[in-house]
């Protein structure tokens, strides 16, 4: 039997203790300026879904112009945000999410104040593939959301794709399941949206 | 101190002899997933570049303190903790790249390029040479990304690195972007690059065509 060797265990612990060392002070460092990214990235997703355009826009700028124009609410159950250009009410803003393909899709999605049209939508986070479902991050993709109208009458589908008869939006092609994910909880996220609202927002 | 002809000769194994896509058929998943766009490929290919020259470099300088049966074990510590300084640097600084990139960035851990450098070259030669070793097989991995990524965006999405090159009269061909226009394409490239090197060694016969460097899977 081969002796008990302590000299290895010895090394792998040094060695470990000297890179998740080095690993944690990185993430220390760089904490700060992550959590600043995930925020910035929230605000310019909601004043995004509300049509405010904030392409090429400093942290700053982006920041004043959500203190400006965005009101957070905190109901029971939900946090939604009010959206108002000009001090008039353009629109509400609810979060949404659900399991796409390869994991939880979370994103935002703007209503007008009667809640009967899309004023945009937005992803915040998701795991598509990149190139093919990741493509709903695409302006081109997003974009199609804008104005489509809800028929309040049929709960069942808000949002179709085309060439279905009265389909608002194509889907991407070569990624069938993530647009369909997406449209799945689009549709289950607005059902729930609507029910809600009728209690009085 | 290793001269400048064996540098050259280091670089010409990495890039071209004993590049690791098309000569050792490594690192072939992340090859295949990421080159739909040319950005992407890019920053993967830095990415790499930057993990495994210093992951060879830091196998090198332990290499004479490293017992010899826990070496493999050392080696994926030292790649997986490059790997998440990647992954957080992206995330902090260029969160846009980090989020198009996705979960392919933790997966450079799993590149089979930078365990093979390692275990193939880094474990018997010194730092510096290692550290190019590294650069190397980097730079022939990163190239022959870009040259997959820039006929499957060409021909895909008619754009280059994101500006659009081709008008609206090109019908974008969406197969190019799907995970079978990259299997069509790295195989076209083996294809070339074996043809052009099978050449190459016919014109020079004292080298023997079975002559590699040890690619480890």
């Amino acid at each position: 039997m081969k002796a008990f060797n302590y000299k290895s265990i010895m090394f792998m612990l040094i060695i470990s203790v000297i890179f998740t060392g080095s690993l944690a002070i990185i993430n220390e460092l760089t904490a700060n300026k992550i959590e600043m990214n995930l925020e910035m990235k929230q605000q310019k997703s909601l004043l995004y879904v509300l049509g405010f355009s904030v392409e090429n826009q400093t942290a700053v700028e982006v920041s004043n112009l959500y203190n400006e124009a965005i009101e957070v609410k905190e109901s029971e159950d939900i946090t939604y945000y009010l959206g108002y250009r000009d001090d008039s009410l353009v629109g509400y803003v609810f979060p949404f999410g659900g399991d796409a393909v390869w994991g939880f899709l979370k994103g935002f999605i703007a209503l007008d104040p009667s809640l009967t049209k899309i004023i945009g939508i937005d992803f915040l986070s998701h795991s598509e593939t990149p190139g093919l479902g990741g493509r709903i991050d695409e302006e081109g993709f997003k974009e199609q959301f804008r104005g489509v109208v809800l028929n309040t009458e049929d709960l069942q589908e808000f949002i179709k794709y085309r060439p279905n008869p009265g389909g608002q939006v194509d889907a991407i092609s070569g990624a069938t399941g993530t647009s369909n994910a997406v449209k799945r909880i689009i549709n289950d996220n607005l059902r729930e949206i609507l029910d809600e609202a009728k209690e009085g927002l | 101190m290793l001269k400048l002809k064996e540098y050259k000769n280091i670089f010409s194994m990495g890039v071209f002899k004993d590049n690791p896509i098309f000569r050792q058929i490594l690192g072939i998943c992340s090859a295949l997933a990421v080159t739909n766009l040319m950005l992407n490929s890019f920053v993967m290919g830095l990415g790499l570049i930057f993990v495994t020259s210093f992951s060879s470099l830091t196998v090198s300088i332990i290499r004479q303190y490293t017992p010899r049966h826990i070496r493999m074990m050392v080696q994926t510590l030292i790649i997986s903790a490059y790997v998440i300084i990647v992954d957080i640097v992206l995330k902090a600084y260029y969160p846009t790249i980090s989020e198009a990139l996705g979960p392919y960035v933790g997966l450079i851990i799993t590149n089979c390029i930078i365990m093979g450098r390692c275990e193939s070259y880094a474990q018997n030669n010194p730092p510096l040479p290692a550290f190019m070793d590294g650069v190397a097989s980097g730079v022939g991995y990163t190239m022959i990304l870009l040259i997959i990524a820039f006929f499957r965006e060409l021909l895909g999405f008619g754009s280059l690195f994101g500006y659009q090159v081709l008008g609206g009269w090109w019908p974008r061909w969406i197969f190019m972007i799907m995970p079978p226009g990259a299997f069509f394409m790295l195989a076209i490239v083996i294809w070339v690059a074996n043809t052009l090197s099978a050449k190459s060694e016919e014109d020079q016969l004292q080298v023997p065509a079975t002559a590699k460097a040890g690619g480890v899977e």
